[in-house]
């Protein structure tokens, strides 16, 4: 490779990185802001929605304590870094604000039910709570 | 008789050893969040590793040397260290995500957390390098490889609309609530998994450590033929299991948790336990492919000694570049990076510098000097050119759908 196939290269790197940074870093309007709450949103549907079908196998006999542990784990995990991404992301418009403030619960309910050691033995509630954040993201999106 | 055994096992192993954890993810995500609507990428892809990997066994079998080792010669150094840079780090990222799909596999078996399994894992991995024979460890995981069969045993068990799974695969569209860029994204890793670089370094590099010869080709063409396509369906299988499970309820896959859960649902414990071996198997025995190729690209550039049939005080540099790369994969996982996530980039990395790897083989295999007689004739030579437009547009595309779509999210 010849120096000025290497130094164009190392630029389009270059530029591609700051690329990325601004794209990631750039103050979001109320449209980005929906955009980014949505699949938040869409997060915890689907931790939600996993442990209800995990829960619906376990009621079943299906499957074995420590792999329905580790799957449950991990949908707390998820519903968690959503919590973390709600909270973090700042509010630019009463419009988001109401956004934010109509998934709050939602999420604190997704964590409430997760967070239980019964968890699993509730599929109707996960069913009943994985409607209302699917409702909110179809409303959304 | 013996020789039918050594090639059914041949084609059972290249069933088994063609999904790791790129395909499980890909695939898995993919169902969920397209149904089957990306499977024609998943057929796409299939053509093409067969294509270029019957071509680099082939220069295996008929030159006795490695794709590796010929393209250094053939192309001179520095295009050479190009596609050494760029093929390394590639391959290097790749066995990171293997070894996190290993420990991710332990973890689902244990309930213990995943973080703690890597370092097990990832000297697991060195010893079976170190010790175990090529063969053993090629056929070993790759026939265990072969509990994924489960998925599609799981898929016909969940009893899915056929017909519904039909319309997907023919829509070429996005799901709605999906958009073209997340799609093309998804398009290009799926693609990116069944081409991934190391695939064909294993495969010429394996030629060599097996001493194939010209007497070998049909083997070697009924392994790539028959076996990579019946892989393949694997992967569609797993594709299908996420489509019927998680489409119709809204959820995407982000975990190898959740690509297993079809597969307890439709069948319960006992095809559990088996998948889970499957993932198991599958992400171990790409550990160690992925392993040696690094240490194949990197010995085989400067012209060491190298292989797994040689022993190991004989090829010291080529064990050590090995063992260098287990543990740089280990540190990169030790991060605490998402083993999933890190295995979305090494598959959008990965179409990045195909036309790196897939370009020289096209050249070699064109070079009466290397194979004589059995250089690419013309259709090998048009579907040749043809996946390589292919690939260099899945590698512009790659970096720009990972930055619009936030790496699919």
């Amino acid at each position: 490779m010849s120096k000025s196939a290497a130094l164009a290269t190392g630029a389009v790197l270059f530029v591609v990185l700051i690329g990325w940074a601004a794209a990631s870093m750039w103050p979001v309007n109320a449209s980005g802001y929906r955009d980014r709450i949505v699949a938040v949103a869409d997060g915890s549907l689907s931790a939600v929605r996993t442990v209800e079908i995990l829960a619906d196998a376990d009621q079943a006999g299906k499957v074995l304590p420590l792999y329905a542990h580790s799957v449950l784990d991990s949908a707390r995990d998820h519903v968690a870094t959503s919590q973390y991404d709600l909270a973090t992301e700042p509010v630019s418009d009463a419009d988001s604000a109401s956004l934010r403030d109509e998934l709050a619960p939602l999420l604190a309910a997704a964590a409430t039910l997760l967070t239980d050691d019964t968890a699993l033995t509730h599929p109707d509630e996960l069913r009943q709570l994985g409607d209302q954040l699917q409702s909110f993201v179809e409303r959304h999106q | 008789m013996k020789r039918l055994l050594a090639i059914t096992l041949g084609i059972l192993t290249a069933i088994g050893g063609f999904v790791d954890i790129g395909d499980l993810v890909a695939n898995s995500e993919t169902g969920a969040r397209f149904g089957m609507s990306l499977a024609w990428v998943v057929v796409v892809g299939v053509i093409g590793i067969c294509v270029y990997a019957e071509m680099s066994g082939r220069i295996g079998a008929v030159s006795h040397r490695a794709v590796f080792d010929l393209v250094r010669e053939r192309l001179g150094p520095r295009v050479g260290l190009a596609n050494l840079v760029g093929s390394y780090l590639v391959t290097l990222l790749t066995l990171s995500a293997e070894i996190g799909g290993v420990a991710l596999a332990l973890e689902l078996a244990s309930s213990v957390n995943y973080l703690l399994w890597v370092p097990v894992a990832a000297f697991a991995i060195w010893a079976a390098l170190w010790r175990i024979k090529f063969e053993t460890l090629e056929r070993v995981f790759g026939l265990l490889g072969l509990c994924l069969v489960i998925f599609i045993i799981a898929l016909v068990q969940l009893g899915p609309d056929w017909g519904d799974l039909g319309r997907q695969a023919a829509s070429f569209q996005p799901t709605e609530g999906e958009n073209w860029a997340t799609y093309g994204f998804f398009g290009v890793s799926l693609f990116a998994a069944a081409m991934t670089p190391y695939e064909v370094f294993f495969f010429s590099s394996g030629a060599v450590e097996e001493g194939w010869t010209r007497k070998d080709l049909i083997t070697e063409r009924l392994n790539v033929f028959v076996g990579f396509p019946l892989g393949g369906i694997l992967s569609l299988a797993v594709m299908g299991c996420a489509a019927v499970t998680f489409l119709p309820v809204g959820a995407s896959v982000s975990d190898l948790g959740q690509t297993a859960l079809p597969v307890p649902v439709a069948l319960g414990r006992l095809g559990l336990v088996i998948v889970i071996l499957g993932f198991f198997a599958a992400t171990f025995g790409a550990a160690l492919e992925t392993g040696l190729s690094a240490g194949y690209t990197v010995a085989q550039y400067f012209g060491w000694q190298w292989g797994k049939m040689v022993p190991p005080r004989r090829a010291a540099r080529f064990h050590t570049v090995v063992l260098v790369s287990v543990l740089l994969g280990l540190i990169l996982l030790l991060t605490t990076i998402d083993p999933v996530q890190l295995t979305e980039y090494s598959l959008v990395f990965s179409a990045v510098v195909l036309p790196l790897t897939y370009l020289p083989i096209l050249i070699v295999a064109n070079d009466r000097d290397y194979l004589g007689d059995q250089v690419n004739g013309p259709f090998a030579n048009i579907l040749g050119v043809s996946y390589l437009i292919i690939i260099v547009v899945a590698a512009i595309a790659a970096i720009p759908l990972m930055i619009i779509t936030g790496v699919g999210a």
